[in-house]
């Protein structure tokens, strides 16, 4: 009896702690929807209404007109695509390397990977400006590909090197006895092995992508290059902001990252800790 | 031996790429940066004579030099402190079973996968003072009785800044803590509980010293995603009123962007760079110290 009542009161404590931080959190998103569903009449009225009084979808269709919505779209796939594909190219060798061969100076290599981890690209923004301005590469969808995989080598090669070095080593010495060569075995069996790392970590690169601001906002500014984030940046630019629009286009750029997020979130904790933290 | 070298050949040219990417992206401008805090610099940025620390003495006489110093105290320290003690707190919670708990998860997780700059501006959207819906539910549960301009002037508008970078950054500190929690063997809280002791103490003598590790990483992780967090001031206020509100990193900005000051920004980049670095070399400790 005793202990049933300690229970009660364990899981009352715990609703009493997860509900309002949950319901802090879930807020602004509720707010999001609601008002992409309310006419622009309805955006500026005081005090506002909780629920629109007869919900829409035709901001959803206004959009595309009102902004170039599917460019913005079209943008944001390259960028975050090439970014993906750019980083996963180059990470997947370094992390075999690190994970695989002890050579002189891998620690220092991991080092090194750390501290760009912790680098915050305000610090080197204005270099990087003026490096791009003197190789043609604002306003380019390479400059910013480049600059994000950059970025992402840290998470990617520390993400990868935990996963390769979990995978036991003697599958890849049997095959290499049997006569593959090191490049065979690490395509047709490591990788494979890796693929839950490997997929964590391409999900995880195309949603920081998809998300940026900083980089693009100052690399970018042809109005025919902007990401989704620059495009809805923009609004707020505007003589009057049509909040309604605004929540509609945040709404369709938030949602299939929230989706493929949830897919990878389990993997995440130790790539961006380093390992310290499975 | 010989063997060994050819191993290590193949290692080189696996690491090459990346090595070169990350030197030519992020070291190189870090060092030209570097050179640049100590000459005189046109309005492109073009190197016109060494001028010593004359870049730093300009920033340092700065108006609001002060200002942004405190600002940057208060948003650095502010922030880590709620997030991680909500967060904690919210992780022990989680680590409950109970009804829901699945779909909490994935709530939590949402300001996560969000854009940091669309989050801000959802909030800016609720802070709005007269069509914003933070008003309106403050004044239905009671808790103002007019109108709060949140924006209007820095006393208000910086703390809701800081709240809305602490709203940020408790999926991932929280998500952090519980792979912390989970990796503490049951065998434990077994021992004492036969050992009868109550639930505060467990949390105390058993849980918080077993999370110690994982606490210094993510406050000192959480203090260099905090130097990342331009999106939240520059969308909400942009550090107005005359940069009241700015923290290094918006100032940092627009003496570059805006202002076109670029030995004032590359002196401010060096002296980021330090206290950057100075956290990374922590932070670098804490993970080798996990034995490498």
């Amino acid at each position: 009896m005793d202990i049933r009542w300690g229970k009660r009161l364990d899981l009352l404590l715990v609703y009493l702690v997860v509900v309002p931080v949950l319901l802090i959190i879930l807020f602004p998103f509720l707010i999001m929807i609601f008002t992409s569903l309310k006419v622009s009449n309805e955006i500026f009225v005081s005090p506002p209404t909780w629920f629109p009084k007869k919900p829409i979808l035709k901001n959803y269709i206004d959009i595309w007109h009102y902004v170039k919505l599917a460019n913005y779209f079209k943008n944001s796939g390259i960028y975050a695509i090439g970014t993906t594909v750019l980083t996963i190219l180059i990470a997947l060798p370094a992390s075999y390397a690190t994970a695989r061969i002890r050579f002189r100076g891998r620690m220092f290599f991991l080092f090194l990977i750390l501290v760009t981890q912790m680098f915050s690209p305000i610090v080197v923004i204005i270099s990087l400006y003026k490096m791009m301005a003197f190789y043609h590469s604002l306003n380019t969808y390479r400059g910013i590909i480049v600059t994000y995989s950059a970025f992402n080598q840290a998470f990617s090669i520390w993400l990868l090197t935990g996963y390769f070095s979990s995978i036991p080593k003697d599958i890849e010495e049997a095959a290499m006895i049997d006569g593959c060569s090191r490049f065979t075995t690490v395509v047709r069996i490591l990788i494979p092995l890796a693929k839950p790392g490997i997929v964590a970590t391409v999900v995880f690169v195309f949603i920081w992508a998809w998300n940026e601001f900083l980089l693009v906002l100052t690399f970018i500014s042809t109005n025919r290059l902007w990401s989704l984030t620059l495009g809805i940046y923009g609004f707020i630019g505007k003589y009057k902001v049509l909040w309604n629009y605004l929540m509609a286009v945040s709404f369709l750029t938030t949602i299939p990252v929230i989706i493929l997020f949830l897919l990878i979130e389990r993997h995440l904790v130790s790539g961006l800790t380093a390992g310290a933290i499975k | 031996m010989i063997r060994l070298r050819k191993e290590e050949k193949i290692a080189y040219i696996c690491i090459l790429p990346s090595f070169i990417l990350i030197s030519a992206v992020i070291f190189f401008p870090v060092v030209k940066t570097f050179i640049n805090a100590f000459y005189s610099l046109d309005l492109y940025g073009n190197i016109q004579h060494f001028s010593g620390f004359d870049n730093f003495k300009r920033l340092f006489r700065e108006d609001v030099f002060l200002r942004i110093t405190i600002n940057t105290l208060y948003w650095t320290v502010g922030m880590v402190f709620i997030t991680v003690a909500v967060s904690l707190v919210l992780a022990l919670a989680l680590n409950h079973e109970f009804i829901g708990r699945k779909f909490s998860r994935i709530i939590l997780i949402l300001p996560w996968a969000a854009s940091v700059m669309i989050s801000a501006l959802l909030w800016k959207w609720l802070f709005n003072s007269d069509y914003g819906m933070l008003n309106r539910l403050l004044r239905e549960l009671h808790i103002i009785s007019e109108n709060i301009n949140w924006l209007a002037t820095p006393k208000t508008s910086f703390p809701a800044m800081i709240f809305v970078g602490v709203v940020i950054s408790i999926p991932f500190t929280t998500i952090t803590f519980l792979a912390g929690l989970q990796s503490i063997p049951n065998e434990l809280y077994e021992a004492a509980r036969v050992d009868g002791a109550n639930k505060l103490k467990v949390i105390y003598k058993i849980t918080l010293p077993l999370l110690k590790n994982v606490f210094f990483i993510v406050t000192t992780l959480n203090v260099i995603y905090i130097f990342n967090s331009f999106p939240i001031i520059w969308v909400i206020t942009r550090g107005n009123p005359a940069s009241q509100t700015d923290i290094v990193i918006t100032y940092l900005y627009k003496k570059a962007f805006l202002y076109q000051d670029f030995g004032i920004a590359s002196a401010l980049s060096i002296l980021i760079f330090f206290l950057l670095l100075t956290f990374s070399i922590l932070y670098a400790k804490l993970i080798y110290k996990r034995g490498e």
